[in-house]
């Protein structure tokens, strides 16, 4: 998807045309790779953020889980709700300003729901209380998680200052964020290490393995 | 009545509701060893069956739910049992039901208010207060199933720890109830049992002969009442759990606040109250630990106000299941206790019993199940002298059955 976002980019910034390729590498205390942490960068100079990404990111609900747990979009962009499973399922966000409930029947997929509120998102199932998921909503296009070596890669970053966010739900800080000034003057690799374990991830699975329960 | 659920169901109120309808069908082969009568067909034997039961339908349950899309339902549940001796068809449980949605800090109210079960059994989980473990219900749980039902209310708040980052969730339940005054009767009277057979809602148990039926206890009816009430107090319980990652911890207090001066037409109030405990415990995936225990009293009086029936009760188990591919064994141990506190001639409800249960199943398909078990249960009860029967007892049951879980 990251590669679909950085072909259309076509924007120009004053500062520079160079193309460069910047690595953030998020490392739990203990040293070991945390996957699917959140990176944004935001450009200082924000008036020139002028592209938007439209595709809408997908959530699916299989096996009575949320896929991916943790997402990532831009301010406006839209998430879409796909239930494979079996069953329907009762998705709801807690977030105040990113509040909204509906019911998903099973192999169905819900309208767009739009988030215009920046901020973590937090998801649950009414029907299924194990059932978890997160999406961080950025006010920019240069996003993308950390993959399994814990790394998450810019490509084609343009020069400049940017405020850099790394972000994950179980991120032991204040609102669960780091955030750091870093300046793009050339290909550059940045390592940082959380100041705290990660906290743990909630299994999405009922303690029950058994599938008829009365759910009521 | 049919035109008018008729109507109700094709109103526009039901029409725009999500339904469901789901249930279990429980057919089974029966033996058992001894030729003791069951405590169901008004005998001193402690399982469910008689020796000459020997096809039942140990379960057909229906589970209707419609929901709302303000967070109400409504579910109605009903079963049908027969085994060819002690055959019943009805209600279980009627209630609505609200569940609202976590606060930002994980925080939701959930309500009910009909005819429930109240929030005590960790084995009844599955469709119509079926056991996905066994084939019987712990003693403990199977006396929950035939005396136990609340009328009322409940309130629960729930604090969901995943949105604060706790692995901590808590659960608080308070409901008020009434038609429960009689709650205890059976207990004193036939002591603890094991099965699978839920009390329906318009069903009366028969009372076991004994001598003070005769006597200080002639104003009984022939058959208790279950869900009746007769002092027009609410009763009261209070139950809490914790869980932390796999472990699950319950705690309750329950209180029928029956006014014990009362007895009308057959039927007398019993006061009784007890706290219990239990929790569940996953050691692995596949590997989980079950026990319950539950501690109180029940008493009655004469019109005259001195206590003509006065029990303390005990009873508790722990039940080891564990799960591989299409299998599943689970073993239950369980013991129980009733020490009768009254001098009432005739009427000896002290009891003593431990038994061991034993139980596999195997997965067919996705909804469909064999499953067998073996069931020992050890027990003394003076009261079967009433009957010139021995007192102490050993019975065994065995049964095998298909069980078939559906939606339509």
């Amino acid at each position: 998807m990251l590669q679909h976002i950085f072909i259309s980019f076509f924007l120009v910034y004053s500062l520079s045309t160079s193309a460069n390729t910047i690595k953030i590498k998020v490392l739990d205390s203990d040293l070991s790779n945390i996957e699917n942490t959140v990176v944004s960068l935001t450009p200082k100079n924000s008036n020139s953020i002028k592209q938007k990404i439209l595709s809408p990111l997908v959530v699916t609900q299989k096996n009575k889980q949320f896929n991916p747990y943790i997402g990532v979009i831009q301010k406006g962009q839209s998430v879409v709700f796909k239930n494979n499973d079996d069953i329907t399922h009762h998705v709801y966000s807690v977030s105040t300003n990113n509040r909204f409930d509906f019911k998903i029947k099973s192999e169905t997929q819900n309208r767009n729901i739009q988030l215009n509120s920046l901020g973590e998102v937090a998801m649950g199932c009414n029907i299924h209380d194990w059932m978890s998921g997160f999406v961080l909503v950025v006010d920019t296009p240069f996003y993308t998680q950390t993959n399994s070596q814990s790394i998450a890669t810019f490509e084609n970053m343009l020069l400049g200052e940017y405020q850099l966010v790394i972000w994950h739900p179980q991120l032991d800080t204040p609102d669960n964020q780091i955030v750091k000034t870093i300046n793009i003057t050339g290909n550059k690799q940045w390592d940082f290490t959380l100041p705290r374990k990660l906290l743990p991830i909630p299994e999405q699975a009922n303690q029950e393995e058994f599938e008829f329960l009365q759910g009521y | 009545m049919a035109k008018f659920i008729i109507l109700l169901l094709f109103s526009p109120v039901i029409l725009s509701a999500e339904q469901s309808l789901n249930g279990i069908i429980d057919s089974r082969f029966v033996a058992v060893s001894d030729d003791q009568e069951s405590y169901l067909n008004g005998g001193y034997g402690k399982f469910s069956y008689d020796s000459n039961a020997q096809l039942a339908l140990a379960q057909l349950g229906l589970q209707y739910s419609a929901q709302w899309e303000n967070n109400i339902s409504v579910h109605v549940i009903g079963n049908a049992f027969s085994d060819g001796s002690y055959n019943g068809i009805g209600l279980t449980e009627v209630f609505l039901s609200y569940k609202g949605l976590p606060s930002e800090g994980g925080w939701r109210l959930k309500s009910k208010a009909g005819v429930f079960y109240p929030k005590i059994s960790l084995e009844n989980i599955a469709t119509a207060w079926s056991t996905p473990y066994t084939l019987t219900s712990s003693s403990l749980n199977n006396w929950i199933g035939e005396e136990l039902r609340h009328t009322g209310f409940e309130l629960s708040l729930n604090k969901l720890g995943k949105f604060s980052n706790s692995q901590h969730n808590f659960n608080l339940d308070l409901a008020f109830f009434k038609n429960n005054d009689t709650a205890g009767a059976l207990l004193s009277w036939h002591g603890w049992t094991i099965g699978s057979r839920q009390t329906l809602l318009n069903e009366k148990l028969i009372v076991q002969p004994f001598a003070a039926r005769e006597t200080a206890l002639s104003a009984q009816a022939g058959k208790s009442d279950p869900f009746l009430e007769l002092d027009n107090r609410w009763g009261r319980h209070l139950a809490g759990s914790w869980q932390y990652r796999t472990l699950q911890f319950s705690v309750g207090i329950y209180d029928n606040n029956a006014d014990p001066s009362i007895v009308k037409a057959g039927q007398y109030t019993w006061d009784t109250n007890f706290l219990h405990f239990g929790f569940k415990y996953k050691l692995n995936k596949q590997t989980q630990l079950i026990s319950q225990y539950m501690n109180g009293s029940t008493f009655m009086q004469s019109p005259y106000g001195n206590k003509v029936v006065d029990n303390d009760f005990s009873n508790g188990y722990i039940m080891l299941s564990h799960f591989w591919n299409e299998h599943q064994i689970a073993m239950r141990a369980e013991e129980f206790n009733v020490t009768d506190l009254d001098s009432t001639w005739g009427d000896n409800n002290q009891e003593y019993g431990k038994g061991l249960s034993l139980s596999y199943r195997y997965k067919l398909n996705k909804r469909s199940f064999i499953q067998t078990e073996l069931n020992w249960l050890q027990s003394k009860r003076p009261s079967r002298w009433y009957l010139k029967q021995e007192i102490n007892l050993t019975e065994h049951q065995f049964q095998v059955a298909f069980r078939h879980y559906f939606n339509l």
